[in-house]
């Protein structure tokens, strides 16, 4: 059964067509990667699925919602790491957690309760009262990631999750993933560091100039033989790198 | 200096794209803004010619308050401007000394237009000061009184971008606002130095223009020196300030506000915050202090210039209501799409923070109105207070949408807002209170009438606004990037 689908999903700005005609099917519970080099596609595609972009063309059902007829009912079920971590200027990373809680209709006891272990969990707890602007790019991104929690999302978006994040948290982090997965929340991820997906994901996908090239089980992967990272520049076209002599 | 004039020549690029990329350049009715800004320069000219006649005579009270205007014109021209856009982030990471960087900063601190016509206006009092009897003293009194002015609104938008140095300014206005009030509360009706005619920086340009000795002329002169040296001194202290600004990071913050209950409630708490940090609403906070020494002191308040007060209260308040998105981020912008709100329920948050924080304000009026004139005033001020509210929101509910312009904590409200738009929503908004004085004074059976009436255009716009809200947020989005 997929958690998530979409169908024919497009996005064009003016003339560039970012995302064509998107199909992509993520069972339940299940960890998927969406990858791809810069510029590709992937962060647009997370941010039609979440929301924040309205797709030009298709549609996505996420939890048996459309994304189109229901984009309420979607943002309930789902939490979002998104790229740029939308996070208010001038606010605690705490005060981002009362102020998301009680919009997915959280009492100010779970909001409390839940915040907190979060926050220990993501070794937040001693910076809460820290403003996010004045905050690291990790503890902004543990931040972003508390509030995707919180409310105890089905189905997890999660834009470059790994990236700015200390060794330790990272692996908090993916140990929490595997963990939730298991129980039954599906999390889609995009991300560079191939090492990481590949150990984490069951399902993934390869996205270029807005196109699939590549979707497919981690397990089928392992059985031909070959590496995330092989598959990966199989199908990505690496520019040519001229010598940079007068450097250094 | 060629690495100044390289770094400036690129920020200078740089700062024209942003309006000719987004076509912004069409935004906010530019015409009506060169209209109006043409019938202020006429007036303008026209006060001159007075002060010029005036001094010829021996007098100089136009043209102290010429300079007066002068002195604000330059603090308010640097309040609007955030200094820490992504051109100073840049340039702060270049091998640039500190010398360097300051220069930098004045010339991106010059380089809006209004900057230019502020400079112009400085530079004609000149044409004034021809006609007094040391012309040429005069003229270098009123260049060091620029450059004075210059250094004090550089050092006054410097020191608000620190914390610190914030609680600092807010606390010695509080106490400047308490002096000030038990002052006036003691004095006789008009206060002494309302009658002064001469202040000391401008008084001193006059003075060095038209005294009839040489001591008096060098005095003045001297003190100018003096004045633009601590004001230069302040300048560069405060960039200082400002280049080494690490605080913040330590402090505990208060998250009571957060406790509110409702679905919106931590929407409504951060707009709040969001709010406050605008400097146009202190202005609401001033009005609220002139208007209740009005009450505790008037031999006889009246209901009317109550209402009139009431809504001078909400007039600075307007940024808020007519350009609600403008203090959020594109980032923070993000946020409100990702949560699983309604347009109507975004719309309704803004509004409820406005209504709050305008609320604030004037309470502690309409407490002073209902001790000083009775419940029933207290109940017209109440149904005032609550038509202005709604009549703010209703063109603000259009305005937010329609014309978002990006406002920066601890700023004025960006002058590149739509002057036309704001000027007939200020007329459109004020309207119910023109109607309740009116009505008051001819049939006192229809003021009930007025906060049904906004109240109707209210709910309406809630509702476009809903409607709206989804279409238009790419457009706020991008005009917040």
């Amino acid at each position: 059964m997929s958690e998530i689908e979409t169908y024919n999903l497009s996005k064009t700005f003016g003339r560039l067509q970012a995302v064509q005609n998107l199909n992509l099917q993520v069972p339940k519970g299940s960890i998927f990667g969406f990858l791809g080099p810069n510029g590709s596609g992937k962060s647009t595609t997370v941010k039609m699925l979440t929301g924040l972009l309205k797709p030009s063309g298709g549609d996505a059902v996420i939890g048996g919602t459309s994304i189109l007829t229901s984009p309420v009912e979607v943002k309930k079920k789902i939490g979002v790491l998104p790229e740029d971590l939308a996070l208010f200027e001038a606010l605690t990373i705490w005060e981002h957690l009362l102020l998301s809680g009680p919009v997915y209709g959280l009492s100010k006891d779970e909001i409390s309760e839940r915040g907190e272990q979060l926050l220990v969990y993501l070794d937040l707890w001693s910076n809460r009262n820290t403003y996010v602007d004045e905050a690291s790019t990790g503890m902004r991104k543990k931040c972003a990631l508390a509030m995707a929690l919180l409310h105890n999302p089905q189905v997890l978006f999660l834009d470059e999750p790994f990236e700015g994040i200390d060794p330790v948290a990272s692996r908090n982090i993916k140990n929490l993933l595997v963990k939730i997965a298991h129980k039954g929340v599906t999390i889609f991820l995009t991300s560079h560091i191939l090492e990481v997906v590949e150990r984490l994901v069951d399902n993934f996908a390869i996205i270029v100039s807005g196109e699939i090239v590549c979707s497919q089980t981690m397990a089928e992967t392992i059985d031909a033989g070959e590496t995330l990272e092989e598959l990966f520049f199989r199908h990505v076209v690496r520019p040519h790198a001229e010598e940079l002599e007068w450097i250094g | 200096m060629d690495r100044i004039s390289n770094v400036v020549r690129w920020q200078w690029r740089a700062y024209w794209r942003r309006f000719a990329r987004g076509g912004k350049l069409s935004t906010g009715n530019q015409g009506f803004v060169l209209i109006i800004a043409g019938l202020i320069s006429f007036k303008y000219v026209m006060k001159l010619r007075v002060a010029a006649v005036e001094l010829a005579q021996g007098r100089a009270l136009i043209l102290e308050a010429l300079l007066a205007g002068i002195f604000a014109a330059w603090v308010v021209a640097f309040l609007t401007r955030d200094l820490n856009d992504d051109c100073w982030r840049r340039a702060r990471s270049l091998p640039l000394s500190l010398k360097e960087l300051f220069a930098v900063r004045l010339a991106s601190l010059l380089m809006p237009p209004y900057a230019w016509i502020v400079l112009a206006g400085s530079l004609a009092i000149a044409y004034p000061l021809w006609t007094a009897p040391r012309p040429l003293l005069g003229m270098l009194a009123a260049l060091i009184f620029i450059i004075f002015a210059v250094a004090m609104g550089v050092s006054a938008s410097q020191l608000l971008s620190v914390a610190k140095w914030r609680r600092i300014l807010a606390l010695s206005s509080v106490i400047l606002v308490v002096i000030v009030s038990v002052y006036v509360i003691q004095s006789p009706w008009p206060p002494r130095f309302m009658t002064v005619s001469s202040l000391p920086p401008m008084a001193l340009v006059a003075r060095a223009a038209s005294a009839g000795n040489a001591w008096t002329t060098a005095m003045s002169l001297g003190s100018l020196v003096v004045l633009m040296a601590l004001g230069l001194g302040a300048a560069v202290f405060s960039f200082r300030l400002t280049l080494n600004d690490e605080s913040g990071n330590s402090a505990r913050r208060l998250a009571w506000s957060f406790n509110f209950p409702g679905q919106l409630s931590g929407l409504v708490a951060k707009d709040l915050r969001y709010f406050r940090r605008l400097l146009d609403v202190y202005f609401g906070l001033l009005a609220v202090v002139v208007a209740s020494i009005y009450l505790v002191t008037a031999d006889v308040a009246s209901t009317e210039v109550s209402i009139i007060f009431l809504t001078m209260i909400f007039l600075p308040n307007c940024p808020l209501a007519f350009n609600y998105f403008g203090l959020e981020s594109a980032s923070g912008l993000d946020r409100y799409k990702l949560l699983p709100l309604a347009g109507k329920a975004i719309v309704l948050s803004k509004n409820v923070a406005f209504a709050a924080f305008c609320g604030i304000q004037i309470s502690p009026v309409l407490l002073l109105v209902v001790w000083r004139l009775g419940i029933t005033a207290g109940l017209i001020g109440l149904m005032t207070s609550a038509s202005l509210a709604c009549a703010y929101l209703a063109w603000g509910n259009w305005m937010s949408l329609s014309h978002p312009v990006r406002m920066h904590f601890f700023r004025f409200s960006s002058s590149s807002a739509s002057i036309f738009d704001a000027m007939a929503g200020i007329m459109f908004a004020s309207s119910p209170a023109i109607l309740i004085i009116y009505f008051l004074n001819n049939s006192r059976s229809l003021v009930a009438l007025v906060p049904l009436a906004f109240g109707v255009m209210y709910i309406a716009s809630v509702l476009l606004a809903a409607r709206r809200f989804p279409v238009k947020v790419e457009k706020i989005e991008r005009a917040l990037a």
